[in-house]
């Protein structure tokens, strides 16, 4: 080493910087010997540390070779071989030690978590999670556990691959191949986003492809756990972080959402495209990284390569430093490259993002509405990717939480919101999505095992049970099956505490009231019987429990009308009387307690109807009028209550067409039938114009069109029926499986046509109650002997041939009128209502017969 | 032990051949070390890689011979054992590399070590040619890098003052930098 050289070097680094040019310019004179003295002080900074990092990582690397080719066995997996190390630990190649199976695997052992207080339960429950994720593109976390030494360590599968930056390089692949292969990176992380898992880490040394081209993300939600564990040094979990693929918010310590792993994926795609990466931070102090990350835009990617635009534009979407500001989910930065693919226009654009937004808006015009009514009525002011993105970042307990707000927080501040079903559609949607992820572990969870269930009788409420249904009723009975085997599972429900019993029977009720509703006769009864003995049950161990009291009056309740379609008579009657015993004792024991009084109202009303189904239509009307005098007390009380307010309705319009019917020629009695009548069609009227998706709204509105349009002249009646029969006919749409809708569509054409005859509208007339003929002959097909709907049935063919006979078309007037007197003899003996209908079809039988042979 | 202290011995003298069987014998006391370290290390004590290599030596020396003469000569040793064991390890590697042999899997740095491997064979080179022109400087860089060694250690090892210590390795970093980044 040249002595003069090393003198002049020796001189120049004592001196301040600013002095070393000086210097040189009087002691050295030789350019050779200068320019090499400048390259010795170039390199004197930092080659200390230049030294002792080269070193010092391979010795790590020694370190780790000999302590697992000693170690050998982390749990119940073999140490094949050292692959890699990390901020957190190093990973092995290794196999199952018992030989149960020749998987090679690949163990994550948390060296630096040692006696960090991640105990096994948290890492087991994380494991859980994780464990979930079931997606080609994802290497599965096979097991996770703790070494007899307390240090925590991951099991994953083993995968054979290049990190996706080197993959490009190496295959030399196009952009369109590059970005097909990214989408499929997206595709994963989407899937695990729906799971609630965020990665937290993505970067191209966490996302291998395999020499098959299959794309393999590594380490999913493992991050979160690191910086979650308290004992783990705050140091180590930033080294564990990749600062170059980290988001703006990450480095910052914030919150971390979804939109973190858009931004890393967005820098991912940086690199892969440009072979560098957003920011540069190599020999950068972490301050400095922070603010880079945090303030500097994303360089021009075509300094580095030659893209078009709209990847541009993609990218810096993507790479936005507010989080709510980038792609609303990895979906759609992954639709927006597929736009790019197939020659679309993109989402992103340079900052016009007004434009974007509404545009979007527009579009989602109808989501966006709903998801904003749900916002406002959580209170929540946040816009919604922030809210998708908290969706899925609060996993796990805070799902539980949020559904449990949205489906009963929410649910009870809509509830009497006119129209909200859209709303309530889309929260029975979410809700549904998160109770699928929650009941597989509500199995381990009692305490969760049973929100879930509440969950799911909400959400059977909403679909098809309660008030302001979707109208699903199938679906309603399905979620409310999940809640009872959920809280089946917690154990025999009749053992339990009466507390839950109680909550048992309730979904019990609720599942018999929509099997009733759909004709599932045998199974509402059983429900409702099996809701009985539970209350009974409930009701030995403490005799003056308001809420078994009321859930025995419910069984009972529900019984009438079911046991009467399977004509048990006596056994209608006395469970009707009970049910009202029970709520007339109840609302005595609760004067202030307005459910009380409402289900008294209704008990009185369930007694009254009974009457009628029997045919005793004049005993019927004290019950009504207590009903009815109940119920309106209730409407007054709270003027706003649109529960109440339907139910009066559905009093008013029942009492209505019982009056008309006894009225026969009583003229008050006839007025009080048309008041009746009128005042029900408003109330239903009103509720179906603010909330026309509202299946309920709709059915109401077609019963009372149908009651109050008898009473009008034909004229005034047809616009009435037509909206009626319409509104029926969505009903129909909407939910197929529901019998009472279709017999309502039937007997809304029987109406109609009434009037439009009435009118010398004959065609018209008989085209609906062909029509009408035909939904009843299928509804009769499915329950053989039921007199709601045969009867309707006989009548309906019977007009429909004095129609043809009128029309002078003979020959098809007999055919129908033959058809009517098959059923008519067939159900005479059986049922009182078809009392002398035969007779009466074969008088005119014999007229049509008359007129088809030309009198000789 | 008796094999020990002779190879010792041997490498005291310069004979820089008996290396290659000390090696395998620091390697089987570095794993001794490695388990009691994986399974029993109270926690949140992290050894330095070099110092847990480090001692892995002085045990295995301590065992062959108690009385070994100055501590600093020991060391002295001891770095060109650890030099050499992390350079056969990077070379390892680095073959591994090529051969495909091994993998990457969860490769978090895995390409950095690979990358840092190329830098320890680096420095390698250039402190051999640093010893062609300077055997001394090449001497306190291997000392106080690979053996961990303090400038006072070096000093009394080599007998140079400590200062002159600082000025050689300032110069000889400088130059070993610029040597492999060029």
């Amino acid at each position: 080493m040249n002595p003069e050289i090393e003198r002049l070097f020796h001189a120049v680094v004592a001196l301040p910087a600013d002095q070393r040019e000086i210097f040189l310019d009087e002691n050295c004179s030789d350019p050779q010997i200068r320019r090499e003295v400048e390259l010795l002080l170039e390199h004197d900074a930092g080659s200390e540390t230049f030294l002792q990092d080269a070193i010092s990582n391979v010795a790590s690397s020694v370190r780790d070779a000999a302590s697992l080719r000693e170690a050998q066995r982390v749990g119940a997996w073999e140490i094949l071989a050292l692959i890699g190390r990390g901020g957190m630990g190093a990973v092995y190649r290794a196999r199952r030690a018992d030989g149960k199976f020749e998987q090679v695997v690949a163990i994550k052992v948390l060296q630096d978590l040692l006696g960090s207080g991640l105990g096994k339960e948290r890492l087991q429950q994380e494991y859980r999670i994780l464990a979930a994720l079931d997606h080609p593109n994802i290497a599965r976390l096979l097991d996770a556990g703790v070494t007899e030494g307390g240090i925590p360590y991951f099991v994953m599968e083993f995968v054979d691959g290049v990190p996706i930056d080197k993959f490009c390089v190496q295959q030399g692949l196009t952009l369109p191949q590059r970005l097909r292969l990214f989408i499929s990176v997206c595709d994963a992380v989407q899937y695990a986003h729906q799971k609630l898992v965020v990665h937290r880490d993505l970067k191209p040394d966490n996302i291998l492809v395999t020499a098959g081209g299959i794309t393999k993300l590594l380490d999913f939600g493992i991050a979160k756990v690191l910086s979650e564990t308290p004992g783990a040094a705050v140091q180590t979990v930033t080294q564990a972080l990749t600062p170059e693929y980290a988001s703006p918010e990450q480095v910052r310590g914030e919150a971390i959402s979804t939109a973190s792993d858009i931004y890393s994926l967005g820098c991912v795609l940086y690199k892969m495209l440009t072979g560098v990466s957003p920011h540069q931070l190599q020999g950068v102090s972490t301050a400095e990284a922070v603010k880079i990350i945090c303030e500097r835009e994303m360089p021009d990617p075509r300094k580095f390569s030659d893209l078009p635009a709209d990847m541009v534009h993609i990218l810096h979407m993507a790479l936005r430093k507010e989080p709510q500001r980038r792609y609303r989910s990895v979906e759609q930065f992954a639709g927006d490259i597929q736009n790019l693919l197939s020659g679309h226009s993109v989402l992103a654009g340079p900052d016009t993002l007004w434009y974007r937004n509404s545009r979007f808006a527009r579009r989602n015009w109808v989501a966006l509405t709903a998801v904003v009514t749900v916002l406002l009525a959580l209170g929540i002011g946040a816009g919604v990717a922030t809210w998708q993105a908290r969706r899925a970042e609060r996993r796990f307990a805070d799902v539980r939480h949020l559904a449990n707000v949205f489906l009963f927080d929410f649910e009870k501040s809509i509830h009497n919101v006119p129209g909200t079903t859209r709303a309530r559609q889309l929260v029975v949607t979410t809700a549904l999505e998160y109770l699928e992820k929650l009941s597989a572990d509500a199995a381990k969870d009692p305490a969760l095992a049973r929100e879930v269930a509440s969950a799911y009788e909400k959400v059977g409420d909403l679909q098809g049970a309660g008030m302001a249904n979707i109208g699903n009723t199938a679906e309603a009975v399905r979620s409310f099956e999940k809640a009872l085997a959920l809280r089946r599972s917690l154990g025999d429900p009749q053992s339990a505490t009466p507390g839950l019993r109680v909550e048992y029977g309730g979904v019990l009720v609720k599942l018999a009231t929509v099997q009733g509703r759909t004709n599932q006769l045998d199974d509402a009864i059983r429900h409702y019987r099996e809701a009985i003995s539970i209350a009974e049950g409930a009701l030995q161990s403490d005799p003056d429990s308001f809420a078994s009291t009321r859930l025995l009056a419910n069984g009972y309740m529900g019984l009438p009308f079911n046991l009467h379609r399977r004509s048990d008579i006596p056994g209608a009657l006395d469970s009707a009387q009970r049910g009202l015993a029970l709520r007339q004792k109840l609302a005595a024991a609760l004067p202030q307690d307005r459910q009380a009084k409402q289900e008294l109202a209704n008990a009185y009303y369930v007694g009254a109807d009974l009457q009628v189904r029997m045919e005793h239509d004049a005993e019927a009307v004290p019950g009504y009028e207590k009903a009815l005098d109940l119920q309106r007390r209730l409407v007054s009380e709270m003027p706003d209550d649109i529960v109440a307010r339907r139910q009066l309705m559905i009093y008013l319009n029942r009492f209505s067409f019982v009056q008309f019917s006894l009225a026969e020629g009583d003229k008050p009695l006839a007025r009080s039938a048309v008041a009746n009548a009128r005042e029900a069609f408003q109330i239903a009227d009103r509720a179906a114009n603010a909330d026309p998706a509202n299946a309920e709204a709709l059915s109401d509105l077609m019963t009372t069109a149908v009651g109050f349009g008898r009473f009008l002249s034909p004229v005034e009646a047809v616009p009435l029926l037509e909206r009626a029969v319409r509104a029926c006919q969505d009903l129909v749409r909407n939910d197929p499986g529901n019998r009472e809708n279709r017999l309502n569509l039937a007997l809304s054409r029987d109406v109609l046509a009434d009037s439009l005859r009435a009118r010398h509208d004959l065609a018209g007339a008989l085209e609906q109650r062909r029509m009408a003929a035909v939904i009843l002959q299928e509804l009769s097909a499915q329950s053989p002997n039921d007199v709601k709907i045969l009867h309707p049935y006989v009548a309906s063919l019977r007009i429909q041939g004095d129609l043809l006979a009128q029309m002078g078309n003979w020959d098809a007037a007999r055919r129908v009128y033959l058809q009517a007197l098959k059923t008519a003899e067939e159900m005479e003996p059986k049922n009182p209502t078809f009392a002398g209908m035969p007779k009466d079809l074969k008088s005119r039988i014999k007229d049509v017969e008359a007129h088809r042979r030309p009198a000789p | 032990m008796a094999e020990i202290t002779e190879l010792l011995t041997k490498l005291n003298a310069g004979d820089k051949s008996v290396l290659d069987s000390l090696i395998p014998l620091v390697y089987k006391e570095l794993h001794n070390i490695a388990r009691g370290y994986l399974l029993r290390e109270a926690p949140g004590h992290t050894l330095q890689p070099t110092s847990l290599i480090h001692e892995a030596y002085l045990r295995m020396v301590k065992q062959a011979h108690p009385e070994y003469p100055s501590r600093a000569s020991f060391y002295g040793v001891a770095a060109r054992v650890m030099r050499q064991i992390l350079v056969d390890h990077a070379r390892s590697r680095q073959a591994d590399k090529r051969d495909g042999g091994e993998k990457v899997q969860v490769t978090d740095v895995l390409d950095y070590t690979d990358d840092r491997s190329a830098a320890v064979l680096a420095v390698n080179d250039a402190l051999d040619r640093l010893a062609t022109e300077d055997e001394l400087k090449s001497r306190m860089v291997e000392m106080r890098f690979f053996g961990g060694m303090t400038a006072e250690e070096i000093s009394s090892c080599v007998n140079v003052p400590v200062h002159t210590v600082h000025r050689q390795l300032r110069m000889a970093q400088a130059w070993l930098r610029k040597e492999v980044t060029k």
